[in-house]
Parts: C-alpha cells; sequence; structure tokens
C-alpha cells in the first residue's frame, strides 16, 4: 500500500484560554490516500477551514501530529513548511484564487519558480497543468480576462502542477454556479483518479458525492464518515 | 532563496507595479520630482559655476598677462616705458574702458578694443557685422543690443536718457566669453576720447603675449611698480608709508596725513586693542576732508597666478548638491510613498497570503514588495533625471539669464544623477521595506481574510520617544556651542532626534487618546478607536505631518523673534519714508543739506509730503533703557551703562517744527507735543520718560515709524529745542503716498546725496500666511495618502456601520475627523518641538543690550501665540474641510432599485 497523501491523527486546536477558550479541532484522525477524493462538510463554525488550514501547514495544530506526503508538519521549520507548500500541497478557495497581475500559466508556475526552477522547464509545466484542466490556449491571459470556473480550473491546475500531488479545496464553487460548479468538480474528480489526493471543503451536500468519502464535522469533531459510489460511474454521469 | 525564486518574487513584484498602474505611477511621480528638482538644482549651480580656464579667457582672452591700469598720464608713460623694454617678439594691444550707464540700472564700459586682435580672442567674439572704423560706429555686446532692441544698421544712443548724446550706428554685436548679459559698447579710439568721465570711471587694459615667462613678467612689472609707488604720490605725503599702517589705513587715505598725525596713528596702532580705534582717530583726523585723491594704481596678472586664484572644485560641487538636495526632499518622501506602499501593502493582503499559500516563505514575499519599491525608486529616479535633465537642457536660455554667465559647456552631467538615483532608489526601497517587513510576517490565515493583525502596544516607545527628544536636545545645545564641522553635525543629530522621538510618542498618544474616546461620539469614537487599533499607520502619518509642521512652528518663532528684536528699536519706515542729509561731504565729513538737494528729491518724488528739520545732535535715552541701566549700573550715566552701549546706537533730537509734524499726518504729535513738549516715535502710545541731554522729560510715545538709525525718534517742542546745546544739522523728511519707482530714485542715487529710505518688510500676516499656504500644501498630500491607507484597512467597518443604519455620510465624516485628529495630533507635538528647536538655537546668542524700547536678550525668544494658535487650528481643520469635500460618502446598502 502506498504512502498517504494526508494523514491526521488526534488532531486538535484551541484558540483563547480559560472562559475564552475555544475549541476548533477536537481529536480529529482523517487520511487521505493518492487518487482519493474526501470531502469535509458541516455547519459554519465547525471547523473545516481549521482543518483544511492545518493540513496545507498554514497553521500548527495545539495537539496532534499531521503528516503530509511522508513529511511530519510539527518537526519541520518554517522554510521547510513553505518548501512544503511549494511542492505538495496546493490549495484552491473560494474566491482571491489567482493574482490579478501575473498571467494564466504565470499563476500556475509561480510556485514551481519560488522554488527555483528554470522558467522554461516552469513554463512547459504549467502548460501541461493548463492543459489538464482544458485550457489550453489561454496561458497568457490575465485573470481578469477569464470567466470565474476559468479562474478556479486555473488555480486547480497550480494546486496540482509538478510535484503537487494532494489539493486542498476550500468551498472551490461557492462563488460559481450550478454547471461551472459540476464542471470544476467534475475536474478534481478526473485529477484524482489520475493519482492525486483532495480535500474538499463543502457545505453543499450536492457536491460531496463527488468525494470518494464525506467527513462530517460539528463542533470540531469528526461527527461521522460515510463512503461514496465507485467513481468511474460518477465521471461518466456526474452524481 | 534561489536566485530564480528571488527572480520569481521580482517578477511579482513588477508585474504588480505595472497591474497598479496608478498608485505605481503615482509613487514614481512622488520620486521623480525631487530627484528632477536635485538634477536642476545641480543645473543651476553648474550654470552658475566658471572653470578657471573659462574665468581666465573671460579676464585676458588669450593674453599671458593682463595689466589694468587707471589710464593717467604717468602711469601710462611707466608702462609705455616698460613695455617698450620687452621682447620685440612679444605682442601686445592695449585699450582703455570708460564706465557709461546706458540707461536704467544698466551700467557697463565702451572700450576701444580692437576686436580682430587675437589677443582677444575667447574674451570678445564678434558675433555679427564687422568692427567700428568711424567715429560714429559702434558695435554692441549682445547683452546691450537686447537691452536697446538693436540690430546692426540700427542707430543708438550710448545714454538714451540725454536726448542731445551723439548717435551711433551699430555695425556689429559682439559676445563677451563668460558673461551672457554683459552691456558694453566699442567704438573707435577717437570718439571714446570724446567721452568725458572722472578719472576714477577711466581704465587702461594692456594685454600681453609673452614669448618667455608670463609669471616673472607679471611679478616683475608689479614689483617694479608697487616699489615706485611712492615717487607717485602727491606732493606733502609722508613718505615712505610706515608697515604697521600698510593693514589698518589705505593708501588715498595715508596720503592726506601729515608727519604729526601718522605719528600719532603709529602710536595708537602700536598700542591698539582693536583696529576699530585706528580708524576711529582717522576719521576724527580727516573729518573736513571732502574727497579722496585718486592715486595711480596699476595692477599686472598672469595667465597662470589667475588660474591659481580661480581655484577648482567647480566639478564636485554639482554632485554634492545634487545628493544632497534629493536627500533632503527624498526623506520627506519616504514618508509619503511610506504611507503608499503600506496602503497597497493592506489592500492586497489576501494576494501575499495567496503567495504564501504556494509556498512563498517571509524572504520571497518581502522580496516581492520590497522590489516594487525598488522598481518604483529605479524608475522614478530615471525620469526624475530625464525630466530633470529636460529642464534644464529646454531651460537654458531662462537658466542663462537668471546667472547671468554665457553658458557653454554642458549642464547636465550623468555624475549629477547618481547621488539622486541612489537616493531615489534608498528612499522608495525603504519606503517598501517597513511595509513589506510587516506583510511578511503575518500569518498566511490571516492575511487571506484580508485583514492586518492589531498590534501589540509596544511599551518601549514612550521612554524611548522622551530620550530621544532629550538627547537630541541637549545634542543641540551642546552642537551649538561648538563652533565647529563635529559640532554643526551634532547639532543636525540633534535635531534629527528631537523629530524622532516626538514621531515616536506619536502612537502612545493616539491609544491614549483612544483610550478616552468611551463618552465621545459614535464617529468620533470610531475614529479614535481605528487610530489606536492601527495606530502603526496613524503614528506614520502623524509622524509625516509632524515633520514638515515643525518647519512653520519654527519659522513662525524665528519670525517673531525678529521681529520683536527690531521693534524694541522702534516701529521700521516703509519704503514710501525717505530722509535726506544732504550733499556727500568725503568719507568722514557731514553732510551738509542744500536747497538744491532738496530740489531734486522733491523734483523726482512731487507727490511726497516733505519737511526740512533741525536735528540736535545730544544724547536721548529712552525710558527701556533708563529703567535697565538703573538696575544693571545704577551709579553711571545712561551713556556709560554697559547695556545701552552695547546696542551700539546713538540717538539724537529732532525740532519738531509744523512742517515736520504735518508730514507724519498724526493729530497725536501735537497733542503730545503742547502736553509734554516731547513726543517719542516708538511703538505704542504711552506715556514715557526720556532723558535728553541728561535730563529727564516726560513725554508721550506714539506707535509711529521711523526710518532706523537716521529719524530721530525723540522730537521736542520749541521750547524744549532752545534749551539744547548740541551740535545741529539740517534734515529734510520725505513721505511718498507710493514706493518709489526705481526710475524715481536712480538720479538720486547717481546723485551725491547722502540719505536713507525706509525698507518694506513682510507683514506679519503675510509670514503666517505663507507658513500656512506651505504647509497646507504639503500636509493636504500625506493626509490624502493616509486617507487612502485607511480607506483600505477601515472601509469595512464603515460599511458595517451604515448596515446598521448609519447615515451614508459617515465616511465621509470619518474620514474628515481621522484626517483633523491626526493633523491635530502632530500639530500638538510639531509647534512645542518647533519653539524649542528655536529657544535651543537661541540660548547660544550671549548678547543682551537695553535698546529704546526694551531690553534685547539673544537667548530669548518670542512666542507667536497668534500664530502657532492658528497654526494648530487652521491646519487640522483645513485638513478636515478638504477631506470633507473630496471623501465620497459611502454606497447606499441595500441599493436603491431602479425605477
Amino acid at each position: 500500500m502506498s504512502e498517504p497523501a494526508l494523514e491526521m491523527r488526534q488532531v486538535g486546536k484551541t484558540h483563547g484560554q480559560g472562559a475564552q477558550r475555544v475549541d476548533a479541532l477536537v481529536a480529529v484522525d482523517l487520511t487521505v490516500a493518492p487518487g482519493e477524493l474526501v470531502a469535509v462538510t458541516g455547519r459554519s463554525g465547525s471547523g473545516k477551514t481549521t482543518l483544511l488550514n492545518m493540513a496545507g501547514a498554514l497553521d500548527e495544530p495545539t495537539t496532534g501530529t499531521i503528516t503530509v506526503d511522508g513529511q511530519r508538519l510539527g518537526e519541520m521549520s518554517r522554510s521547510e513548511l513553505a518548501r512544503l507548500r511549494r511542492l505538495s500541497v496546493g490549495y484552491v478557495f473560494q474566491q482571491f484564487n489567482l493574482l490579478p497581475a501575473l498571467t494564466a500559466v504565470e499563476n500556475v508556475t509561480l510556485p514551481l519558480e519560488l522554488d527555483g526552477m528554470d522558467l522554461t522547464e516552469a513554463r512547459r509545466l504549467g502548460e501541461v497543468a493548463l492543459a489538464e484542466v482544458g485550457l489550453e490556449g489561454m496561458a497568457d491571459r490575465f485573470p481578469d480576462q477569464m470567466s470565474g470556473g476559468e479562474q478556479q480550473r486555473v488555480a486547480i491546475a497550480r494546486g496540482l502542477v509538478g510535484p503537487r500531488m494532494l489539493l486542498l479545496a476550500d468551498e472551490p464553487t461557492g462563488a460559481l454556479d450550478e454547471a461551472t460548479s459540476d464542471n470544476i468538480l467534475r475536474i478534481i474528480r478526473q485529477r484524482c483518479d489520475a493519482g492525486a489526493a483532495a480535500l474538499l471543503v463543502t457545505h453543499e451536500p450536492a457536491y460531496a458525492a463527488w468525494a470518494d468519502r464525506v467527513v462530517r464535522l460539528r463542533d470540531g469533531r469528526v461527527e461521522s464518515i460515510s463512503e461514496r459510489a465507485p467513481v468511474e460511474s460518477l465521471v461518466e454521469t456526474g452524481p | 532563496m534561489t536566485a530564480t525564486g528571488r527572480r520569481a518574487a521580482l517578477r511579482v513584484a513588477w508585474r504588480t507595479s505595472r497591474h497598479n498602474l496608478k498608485r505605481t505611477l503615482f509613487v514614481i511621480m512622488l520620486i521623480a520630482v525631487p530627484v528632477a528638482v536635485a538634477v536642476v538644482a545641480a543645473g543651476f549651480f553648474r550654470a552658475g559655476q566658471t572653470t578657471p580656464e573659462e574665468s581666465v579667457v573671460g579676464f585676458m582672452g588669450a593674453a599671458d598677462v593682463a595689466v589694468q591700469s587707471d589710464g593717467l598720464p604717468v602711469t601710462t608713460a611707466w608702462l609705455d616705458a616698460r613695455l617698450a623694454g620687452l621682447d620685440p617678439d612679444a605682442e601686445t594691444t592695449t585699450f582703455r574702458s570708460v564706465n557709461l550707464s546706458f540707461g536704467t540700472g544698466v551700467a557697463g564700459p565702451v572700450m576701444d578694443l580692437d576686436l580682430r586682435s587675437p589677443l582677444v580672442e575667447g574674451m570678445w567674439n564678434l558675433i555679427d557685422g564687422a568692427v567700428p572704423k568711424s567715429i560714429d560706429e559702434v558695435v554692441l555686446s549682445d547683452g546691450l543690443a537686447r537691452f536697446y532692441g538693436a540690430e546692426v544698421g540700427d542707430s543708438v544712443h550710448l545714454d538714451p536718457r540725454d536726448p542731445t548724446a551723439k548717435a551711433y550706428r551699430v555695425v556689429g554685436v559682439a559676445a563677451h566669453g563668460l558673461y551672457w548679459n554683459y552691456p558694453a559698447a566699442f567704438i573707435t579710439s577717437h570718439s571714446l576720447s570724446e567721452i568725458d568721465v572722472p578719472v576714477g570711471e577711466r581704465q587702461v587694459f594692456t594685454l600681453i603675449a609673452a614669448s618667455g615667462d608670463g609669471v616673472g613678467l607679471a611679478a616683475s612689472l608689479q614689483e617694479a611698480w608697487d616699489q615706485g609707488r611712492f615717487e607717485r604720490w602727491p606732493t606733502g605725503a609722508v613718505v615712505p608709508k610706515p608697515e604697521i599702517l600698510n593693514e589698518l589705513v589705505g593708501d588715498d587715505y595715508y596720503v592726506l596725513l601729515d608727519a604729526d598725525q601718522v605719528e600719532e596713528l603709529v602710536g595708537l596702532a602700536q598700542i591698539r586693542t582693536t583696529p576699530d580705534e585706528v580708524w576711529l582717530r582717522l576719521s576724527e583726523m580727516l573729518a573736513d576732508v571732502e574727497s579722496v585723491p585718486t592715486l595711480p594704481w596699476l595692477a599686472a596678472e598672469s595667465r597662470s597666478a589667475y588660474l591659481f586664484t580661480s581655484g577648482g572644485g567647480a566639478l564636485e560641487t554639482p554632485f554634492a548638491l545634487a545628493t544632497l538636495v534629493s536627500a533632503v526632499l527624498l526623506a520627506e518622501v519616504a514618508f509619503i510613498a511610506g504611507a503608499s506602499f503600506a496602503a497597497g501593502v493592506r489592500r492586497r493582503l489576501r494576494e501575499i497570503g495567496l503567495i504564501g499559500c504556494n509556498g512563498a516563505t517571509e524572504s520571497h514575499i518581502r522580496w516581492s514588495l520590497v522590489g516594487e519599491g525598488l522598481a518604483a525608486g529605479l524608475i522614478g529616479g530615471l525620469v526624475g533625471v530625464g525630466l530633470g535633465a529636460i529642464l534644464v537642457v529646454a531651460g537654458r536660455p531662462i537658466i542663462q539669464q537668471f546667472v547671468g554667465l554665457r553658458i557653454t559647456g554642458v549642464l547636465f552631467t550623468p555624475a549629477d544623477a547618481v547621488g539622486p538615483m541612489v537616493m531615489a532608489v534608498l528612499a522608495a526601497a525603504v519606503a517598501a521595506w517597513l511595509p513589506a517587513r510587516t506583510a511578511a510576517r503575518v500569518q498566511i490565515t490571516t492575511a487571506l481574510q484580508g485583514r492586518m493583525p492589531a498590534s501589540a502596544p509596544r511599551r518601549w516607545t514612550v521612554p524611548v520617544g522622551l530620550g530621544m527628544a532629550g538627547l537630541g536636545t541637549l545634542l543641540l545645545l551642546v552642537g551649538l556651542a561648538t563652533e565647529s564641522t563635529l559640532g554643526a553635525s551634532a547639532a543636525a543629530l540633534g535635531v534629527v532626534l528631537m523629530i524622532g522621538g516626538a514621531a515616536l510618542l506619536a502612537g502612545p498618544l493616539i491609544a491614549l487618546t483612544g483610550a478616552l474616546a468611551n463618552r465621545s461620539p459614535s464617529t468620533l469614537r470610531l475614529v479614535l478607536r481605528d487610530s489606536s487599533r492601527h495606530r502603526t499607520r496613524a503614528a506614520a502619518a502623524v509622524a509625516a505631518t509632524l515633520v514638515i509642521m515643525v518647519l512653520p512652528a519654527a519659522g513662525l518663532t524665528a519670525d517673531a523673534t525678529s521681529r520683536a528684536r527690531t521693534e524694541s528699536r522702534g516701529l521700521r519706515a516703509p519704503s514710501t519714508h525717505l530722509i535726506l542729509l544732504g550733499s556727500h561731504a568725503g568719507p568722514f565729513g557731514q553732510a551738509q543739506l542744500q536747497d538744491e538737494d532738496v530740489a531734486l528729491v522733491r523734483r523726482q518724488l512731487p507727490d511726497a509730503a516733505y519737511a526740512r528739520f533741525n536735528q540736535i545732535d545730544v544724547p536721548a535715552f529712552f525710558e527701556a533703557q533708563l529703567d535697565a541701566c538703573q538696575v544693571e549700573a545704577p551709579d553711571v550715566d545712561p551713556g556709560e551703562c554697559p547695556l545701552v552701549a552695547e546696542g551700539g546706537a546713538s540717538y539724537t533730537v529732532a525740532h519738531a517744527n509744523p512742517d515736520l509734524v504735518a508730514v507724519f499726518d498724526d493729530g497725536r504729535i501735537d497733542q503730545g507735543l503742547d502736553q509734554y513738549g516731547v513726543v517719542v516715535l516708538g511703538v505704542d502710545d504711552r506715556p514715557t520718560e526720556v532723558m535728553i541731554d541728561g535730563i529727564v522729560h516726560d513725554a508721550r510715545e506714539l506707535p509711529i515709524p521711523a526710518i532706523e538709525y537716521f529719524m530721530p525718534r525723540v522730537l521736542v517742542n520749541d521750547d524744549i529745542a532752545a534749551t539744547l546745546s548740541g551740535p545741529v544739522q539740517q534734515r529734510a523728511l520725505f513721505v511718498a503716498p507710493e514706493p518709489p519707482t526705481t526710475e524715481q530714485m536712480q538720479p538720486l542715487w547717481y546723485g551725491n546725496l547722502d540719505m536713507s529710505t525706509g525698507w518694506e518688510d513682510t507683514s506679519e500676516a503675510a509670514a503666517l500666511a505663507m507658513a500656512l499656504g506651505g504647509t497646507l500644501l504639503v500636509v493636504l498630500i500625506v493626509v490624502a495618502l493616509v486617507t487612502a491607507l485607511s480607506a483600505a484597512e477601515s472601509g469595512h467597518d464603515i460599511q458595517a456601520m451604515v448596515a446598521v443604519g448609519a447615515p451614508n455620510s459617515i465616511r465621509r465624516r470619518f474620514f474628515a475627523l481621522q484626517a483633523g485628529y491626526h493633523t491635530l495630533i502632530a500639530a500638538v507635538l510639531a509647534i512645542p518641538l518647533g519653539v524649542l528647536m528655536m529657544k535651543a538655537l537661541a540660548s547660544t546668542e550671549v548678547y543682551r543690550y537695553a535698546a529704546p524700547f526694551g531690553v534685547v536678550d539673544g537667548t530669548q525668544i518670542a512666542i507667536p501665540w497668534l500664530g502657532l494658535g492658528l497654526l494648530l487650528a487652521i491646519v487640522p481643520l483645513t485638513m478636515m474641510v478638504l477631506t470633507a469635500v473630496a471623501v465620497r460618502s459611502a454606497p447606499m446598502t441595500p441599493p436603491q432599485r431602479a425605477g
């Protein structure tokens, strides 16, 4: 069995102290394997985004351990964490996904370039990533020359460019219409089918249906984990 | 961080700069303007400088030796004899020159210079036409041709005011090698001989191209002339002149002395404590001399010696000047650009978070933001240099006109741009660094929310701020007390520390007022709390405004102090007043008023009220002086009182005849003379005392201006005048309805008159208006930027308030109040700081003297309460109003329905 893309063990996060203490996450155990799409659902304030931030090395857990691509985050320095974000983890948000001053391909290759990759090689990988999300020929467009759905596809391309194999998506369809949302989720699904792992935060039950598993959070705790239908049928027909 | 990573970060910076083009252009122009100013300043300086080579060519053309002399027969004969002994191969050219007034305000030489002589090359160049050949032909310098508006073929009178003067036909135009506007005319030798001018206005120049050693030739000529100078002195002069008197008494005065006087002066010089004592005695000896003789003179100078004395350094100075000017201007720009960068960083905080999400380290983020600063600095510097260079090149004729020198070389060199460029990049990088550092440290999750975290209060700011201000004051005092370059540097550092300390105190002061906001109205409370929450931004805004406001505060204090010191000598008369002492009576004699002198002034100022009156030379001491001396030296005569003597002024008395009273056109003078017999032209309307010739009189002081030092400030009636026994001098006072024009004054200046006029002083209101105007202009830029920054940071809070029912105008009120609040805090800190700086500056002034209307103590300053109060009130208020006008109301929420 291959190594998990993401493994969280007894992860907890507490804000404040004393009477103002808030437990954002409590003893969460979660594993995402390569090729797996896991949806995280729950009400507002249930800890979904906090969980995602922990997985992406944007925030530190108060308790527990997180392993990404075999690397334990708690043992890494700030610069090592930054490198992990460049090479292993990709993020997609509901909004503010792209840097408006950079073209589509420059947005995609940004993590590679920050890591010191040769520009030509980075561009080649960027164009491949864009092609994989169906944006051939749009490499040199700026974000404001693209639709919301196209921008989100660029963000997914960036999330999985080069060696990155873990995509963390926080309500990636929140600002899109239904048809475009379906398209975005289909792409994520396809990338997972191709071997990537994805953790998708959503509070739209219909979209969670694209996932292999659905983790439901309530008050920072895992309330339930449910398995879904075989992946192939979803890609062909939708949930 | 790898090179590629850094390149990626810089690319983000570059693209972001292009994306936010308006802001980038604003910062670029912000930086470009001071750089352009620095380059233009360097260009102006360069234009106003001449290299030693240019100077020597302008002075002696291509000659090796130039000999200037008075043109007297004795000198000409002496020089001719020497020139006859020169090497036959040595080329010489001699020309005469007389000074003439060519018209209003324009005077210059008329010469019989042969413009074709190779020795003149570079000094004067014929640029149009031909040389004069007949007696009615003239070549004008281009400056004079411009003044006359004349061209070749025109006819001119060399003195256009004299219609009987000879007319000349312009046959050519010549340009001086050095001076652009040099008024000069060239005529034939025969024509020059016809011009009658006093001996002192005549000179002869001989240019020599020596075949051998020019230095030796010039030195030998000068030495031979100096050794034989006593032979050419008037008969009866005591020769040789004692060496001890060489530096103390000029030759032209010395030749007037007899043997006893020379002996006395030598004795005095041997025991003297100051040169003034010798000069004073000389004045007494020569009091009756009406004019001094013109002694024959000759000065020979070699090309090499002239080059040596012209010195160097002209090339290094523009570089230093440009660097200094740009450093001063860009220091303030760094504040403003810093606020602009901070605004940009806050607006783009989510983008920064996004970059962080993609694996950017703190260093990457810093580089991407500082890169923006570097790019803006580099482009701003280049634009500024380009703009400055264009201004310097395009404005060459104006610069030439301004500096008066003919510009032959370049006014802009790349070297001039180096300093401003470095300063521009440095200022922009520094301005970008702090926001970049702050942004890079923000947690990615916080940045993704688009809000800067509230900064924790820093406890060290108050003690450090106070310490810096205290240390700065100390350094300023020590620096001013130490008369050296090191002292000046310490004083400058002290000023910087004082301002820095005050700027540091801005944060805690804002936090304090924020804590006191509980009971204030909601908008004001929001402003105070918001400023307190965003203390760093608010403190930067206050600091930038404070730096600007220190200047008017210090300037107004200096102006008030200067006015108070001036006023202690009485109110100064404006330029409409003129006092005529009479015809000039030689260097040491008393002027005597003649009827024709008065008639000349009346012709020129026909509308002026005038009066002739008697000035009685008896000592007069005023109440303030008497009081001060009573305390300081009660047992001595006021004339001997050190406090009065220190002032250096002696005051006399005027006999107030009806004409004189009428000239002042103030009925209170008549009343005062009737009541007391004595009126003082002072600063206030009050009863006073005056000691005239040892007797104390009651008097009335009136706030009436008088010409400083020349118009007696004590007017006495007939009875008291009859009792005074001092020497009487007749004077005439004129008061014109309007300030006289240059045209009206010129004949008086050129006449043989001793006179003085009042002085048009900048009014207190004008000084205040200038201080306020300049301050408002610069503060407005800072406030505009800070408002933009604040709009980026606090927009959400305002929208939230609108959403819960606040009127849409709350946005306008919020930013207006905030602008006024920040400016007020800056003013509260800046005004005492400016006053303190002037106080520290004054503390090194050790003089103290009793003037007629107050004791002047150099260490004391006058605080302009009204001006400072207006500065405190008007600047914040104006900022508030302007911001209210400029800022839009918050958009309607929810939006209005169409139809």
